[in-house]
């Protein structure tokens, strides 16, 4: 450590603890005897500054005796102290940290695969559906996917929704509670979900035997889409299903004269979906003749299986 | 709207210790003394963090201690949104755990900008090698000015925009991509 003289008074301090003030080593009180005198109200660092000894670390205050530390920044630094700022170890408060975070993230990313497997179960789903017409396949990925994330809205409604569309395949009554059950907002026109509730709800008219509402609905229907042959002979058989049902014979014109269009309409579909409608056909003409309301599963346990449509179609053929 | 930037800080206070984090982890990979580090402090006026290390001609080491947290920040906002992408952005689920590393993500990405006093000291380095005749150093000039942009835009959230599209839009993108997705 190196000692000087204050050059007011003369008392003798390590070089540390003078003060350069306008290029006069003093101690502290003189220097601010100094600067009252001069009237200086704001210190300029260039003016008055505490000295620098060369041989005190600025960090630890080691004493080096009289050999001069090495500078960093302009200032001496004691070589563990050196060795400190070059390596300056992360604090363990950050280490301990980074490890949990990391850790923690791991087993995040590990969760993570279930959620992808349920969004990619939710994908298998739209594709069963839309490039292959596999309705089943398509509620099977939906269910796992809900099952996956049952707290999800998102699953929970394409549960619904692929549910709904299975049930109305199969002419389940359960299809009208699934699909007002969805809600998620869907776009109508890639999902047609309006259509699809309105379908459920002919289907449940149809099942409780509200033949007028029915063919109401059926009408509707047909409005959104009046090129469809199917919903034109939805329309034909809620006609029927009515006059059957009460002796309504504007309905069982309507009947004859919706098949009449149903049929000018066949020459122009392919050929596995002719057999298909001739077959419905059948069964509207099997209603209008004898006042049997049977519905497709019942005239098939009759007269024998329908033809396969060639892909799926989910228009309700009650 | 407009809210204070230590509230910000505050609330990101994760961004703030790796932005630091990043400048001494180049610090020391350059063997550039430092001086001090303040990871956070809960401040109203003045940096949240700082990290004080000696000056150096190295450019390559300058550059790097200046873009270090845009390069650790968004590496660290990308992988702690990971937990966080599907539950919250695909599923919309409420899950804790996702939620937590989905603000650490977010507060991390907020802060990869380099600062403005980041900026100032690359330009001076820049400055300095150019005017020693080396100018590739050139294309660093409009570098530094996208900071200062992106720092001016930040009132305007762009730091929160860019957090999420390293976040949440750029893996949903890569998912899509991997994947091959159609929802």
């Amino acid at each position: 450590m190196k000692h000087s003289q204050c050059a007011r008074c003369g008392t003798e301090l390590p070089l540390g603890k003078l003060v350069s003030t306008y290029q006069e080593l003093l101690c502290t009180p003189c220097a601010n005897a100094k600067l009252k005198e001069m009237g200086v109200k704001a210190v300029d660092p260039r003016n008055v500054y505490r000295l620098t000894d060369p041989t005190v670390c600025v960090r630890c205050e080691a004493d080096g005796g009289d050999g001069e530390f090495r500078q960093v920044g302009g200032m001496p630094h004691c070589p563990q102290c050196i060795e400190k700022g070059y390596h300056r170890p992360f604090p363990l408060w950050l280490r301990a940290a980074a490890a949990l975070l990391l850790a923690l993230t791991v087993f995040g990313l590990v969760r993570a695969v279930g959620y992808v497997k349920a969004r990619l179960a939710l994908n298998h789903a739209v594709i069963a559906l839309f490039a292959k017409g596999d309705v089943d396949g398509a509620q099977t990925a939906a269910m796992e996917a809900f099952k996956r994330v049952p707290e999800s809205k998102l699953t929970r409604g394409f549960m619904h929704y692929f549910t709904g569309l299975q049930a109305l395949h199969h002419d389940d009554d359960t299809a009208l509670q699934n699909f007002s059950s969805v809600g998620i907002p869907l776009n109508e026109g890639q999902w047609k979900l309006q259509f699809l509730l309105k379908e459920a709800q002919l289907g449940s008219a149809f099942e409780h035997k509200k033949f007028p509402r029915a063919l109401a609905l059926s009408r509707e229907l047909l409005q959104s889409d009046p090129q469809d042959v199917e919903l034109r002979l939805g329309v034909a058989s809620m006609a029927a299903a009515l006059y059957a049902d009460q002796g309504d014979a504007a309905a069982k014109a309507e009947a004859e004269q919706t098949l009449a269009q149903v049929g000018a309409s066949i020459a122009k579909a392919p050929a596995g979906e002719k057999a298909t409608l001739e077959y419905e056909i059948k069964r509207v003409r099997h209603r209008l003749e004898t006042r049997q309301i049977l519905n497709r599963k019942e005239y098939q346990k009759k007269f024998g299986p329908a033809p396969r449509l060639p892909q799926a179609k989910e228009t309700k053929q009650s | 709207m407009i809210i204070p930037g230590f509230l910000i800080a505050w609330l990101t206070f994760p961004g703030v210790i790796v932005h630091e984090a990043a400048h001494m982890l180049f610090c020391r990979f350059y063997g550039i003394y430092i001086h001090d580090v303040k990871f956070f402090r809960f401040a109203t006026k003045g940096p949240a963090g700082y990290v004080i290390h000696e000056p150096t001609d190295n450019f390559t080491a300058n550059f790097f201690i200046t873009v270090g947290p845009f390069l650790l920040n968004t590496a660290l906002c990308l992988l702690f949104c990971l937990p966080a992408l599907l539950p919250i952005h695909y599923f919309e689920t409420d899950d804790p755990f996702a939620i937590f590393f989905g603000w650490l993500g977010i507060s991390i990405g907020m802060h990869a900008f380099p600062s403005t006093q980041d900026a100032r000291n690359l330009w001076a380095a820049a400055q300095k090698q150019l005017k020693s005749g080396k100018y590739w150093t050139l294309p660093f000039f409009p570098l530094v000015v996208i900071i200062y942009v992106g720092n001016i835009l930040s009132i305007f959230w762009f730091d929160a925009l860019y957090a999420a599209g390293v976040g949440f839009f750029l893996p949903e993108y890569l998912f899509k991509a991997v994947f091959r997705t159609v929802i």
